[in-house]
């Protein structure tokens, strides 16, 4: 079959089953519906960058004007201390019912198996990896510390190939539509499955930690970043905006869909200081120096934390706290090993990927927040730097 | 001194307003049909069709003071379609875990041979969705290379090596029978 002539029965099937199909209709009202359902999310990622301008002027004014001269932010809550017996206690032993394979996207050194089902063959194990339908984006490092993004715009069947050098990671919205990613000279670079975006060239080794926006930054988005050495942390919009985030923070963790902010606040002898900010209102929600934060889920209603004192290969607790109040909802402790990785699987599920010093081995567990656990991928023997298991999205 | 251009008790605003949504659902009747044929063939099933659309004239809506004196309207709708339809596949992942009421579409009956046409355009869904659109906007809306490389912000040497990978899939998928009847 000639190329020209496959192009004639093409165009000739398309039009005979297109043109005779009931496709129904639209109505004026429906769209319109749609319109004020978009001008809403255009206005949270709006709302962002005019909140972090807020969240910088507003406390200093109010700092000024107190009575007692104290400059000192606010009071806010502190959360309770690590507690042997929070609500949920749960040591994820070795001897755990098989489960499902995560639902989310993850790879082990043979493959990569996606959540719509599919999978690809991979050469390779990245240790952090997006994938946006069929754009992949796979972070790699070298000996001497340098990150590479590895960019496939058709992973199933092979599309264009390049290698950008990045800093740090990329990092996907809530919606798992959108990437971003920062280059060693302060590029700011947005993807979806489709196109890529540069946004305003930010302080040269700033890494990217989140990106909230609608389906693609064609239209509307926002990346926030943390910025090398004692530089501040700040936001970069679509149409060109660049802020300081919040009043206190030194470095960003994670920002949530209902703008809450999960930042470290300070470092000192080993013991960092976190708390949860709230962008909207201007305000912070609760202090915490016992956990250091990690992602939020993507409800906005919990965010991940680890010990803030936690050493070493990984630590041996992550623990889910209330967005809201820092309050712990659950402890997952792991007694002889450590936690390698952790993601939200969905709103009421996580998953670790656990090492086992007794069998030498990793494997996925899978809890949920009542303290149920079950093994989401079987054992794999290899030693405690080697892990073998690695999701797919925000790390 | 500025006009107030009001009727009755009416502001300015108003009739501007309700000026902008009868322009749009002129723009709306004329084009729907046209606008949902295309979405169809790139999602090939009528209610993802319908999804975009919406998604796609709402985008329009938001932006219609501003690209409605442009002459591209349709190219306007068309580059959100194609752009959007590549990042619904969590959307369209999400609905397969739900069960549906829905019959399953009616199968177009071939007029012009015995089943080829039907294979061929099964075929056609089984391609990526960025090859899928290219096949569409080349083979069903019949732009040129260089206009489906403006629609998908893509370079024109890229609309021909995604035409040249999408037909080299068709020719490998075809089946024997439709190889035969081009000898």
């Amino acid at each position: 079959m000639s190329k020209d002539d496959l192009g004639t029965r093409l165009s000739g099937s398309l039009h005979d089953h297109v043109d005779r199909a009931q496709t129904g209709s639209v109505t004026a009202y429906d769209v319109q519906q749609r319109a004020g359902r978009i001008r809403r999310t255009r206005w949270i990622v709006t709302v962002a960058a005019a909140a972090a301008v807020a969240a910088v002027v507003v406390p200093t004014a109010l700092f000024v004007s107190s009575p007692g001269g104290d400059n000192s932010p606010g009071p806010v809550a502190s959360s309770p201390s690590p507690q042997p017996t929070g609500p949920i206690d749960v040591t994820l032993t070795t001897d755990l019912q098989g489960g499902h394979e995560p639902y989310l996207d993850w790879m082990d050194p043979q493959r990569a198996v996606f959540s719509d089902g599919t999978g690809q063959p991979v050469d390779r194990l990245y240790p952090q990896f997006v994938r946006i339908g069929s754009l992949f984006l796979g972070v790699r490092s070298d000996d001497r510390g340098n990150r590479f993004l590895d960019i496939d715009t058709d992973v199933h069947s092979g599309g264009k190939a390049e290698t950008r050098t990045i800093v740090d990671q990329v990092v996907v919205s809530r919606g798992g539509t959108t990437a971003a990613w920062t280059e060693p000279d302060g590029s700011v670079w947005t993807a979806w499955d489709g196109g890529m975006r540069q946004l305003e060239k930010q302080p040269a080794g700033v890494s990217a930690v989140a990106i909230i926006g609608e389906d693609s930054c064609a239209d509307v988005c926002t990346v926030f970043y943390n910025a090398p050495g004692a530089g501040e942390p700040g936001l970069v919009t679509t149409d060109g905006q660049t802020e300081r985030v919040t009043p206190r923070a030194t470095s960003l963790d994670d920002v949530s869909s209902e703008l809450l902010v999960a930042e470290q606040t300070s470092y000192d002898e080993g013991r960092a200081c976190s708390e949860v900010y709230d962008l909207r209102h201007g305000k912070g929600l609760w202090e915490t120096c016992d956990y250091t934060l990690l992602r939020f889920s993507s409800d906005g209603l919990h965010v991940l934390a680890k010990p803030s004192d936690a050493d070493g290969i990984g630590p041996t607790s992550i623990t889910v706290l209330s967005a809201e109040t820092g309050t712990p909802v659950a402890t997952y402790r792991v007694d002889d090993g450590f936690i390698g990785a952790q993601a939200w699987e969905d709103d009421g599920h996580l998953l670790f990927v656990r090492y086992s010093y007794g069998s030498g081995s990793w494997d996925i567990v899978r809890a949920d927040l009542r303290g149920t656990v079950q093994r989401a991928a079987e054992a794999v023997n290899a030693s405690e730097d080697r892990r073998p298991y690695t999701f797919g999205g925000n790390q | 001194m500025r006009s107030t251009a009001t009727a009755g008790n009416e502001t300015g605003i108003g009739v501007a307003s309700r000026s902008r949504d009868a322009d749009f659902a002129s723009y709306l009747a004329a084009r729907e049909q046209a606008l949902l044929r295309t979405a169809y063939a790139l999602t090939g099933n009528v209610h993802d069709a319908q999804d975009l659309v919406q998604n796609a004239l709402a985008k329009l809506y938001l932006a219609w003071d501003s690209v409605r004196d442009c002459e591209s309207l349709d190219g306007y709708v068309r580059r959100i379609m194609v752009n959007e339809h590549t990042s619904l596949w969590r959307r369209a992942w999400k609905r397969r875990e739900h069960t549906s009421d829905d019959l399953p579409e009616q199968a177009v009956a071939d007029h012009l041979d015995d089943g080829a046409s039907a294979r061929l355009w099964s075929f056609v869904q089984t391609l990526p969705r960025r090859q899928r659109a290219v096949v569409v906007l080349r083979y069903y809306e019949e732009l040129s290379e260089a206009e489906t490389a403006d629609v998908l912000g893509i370079s024109v040497g890229t609309v021909k090596s995604q035409t040249s990978r999408a037909l080299a899939a068709l020719r490998e998928r075809a089946p024997q029978s439709l190889r035969e009847e081009e000898r």
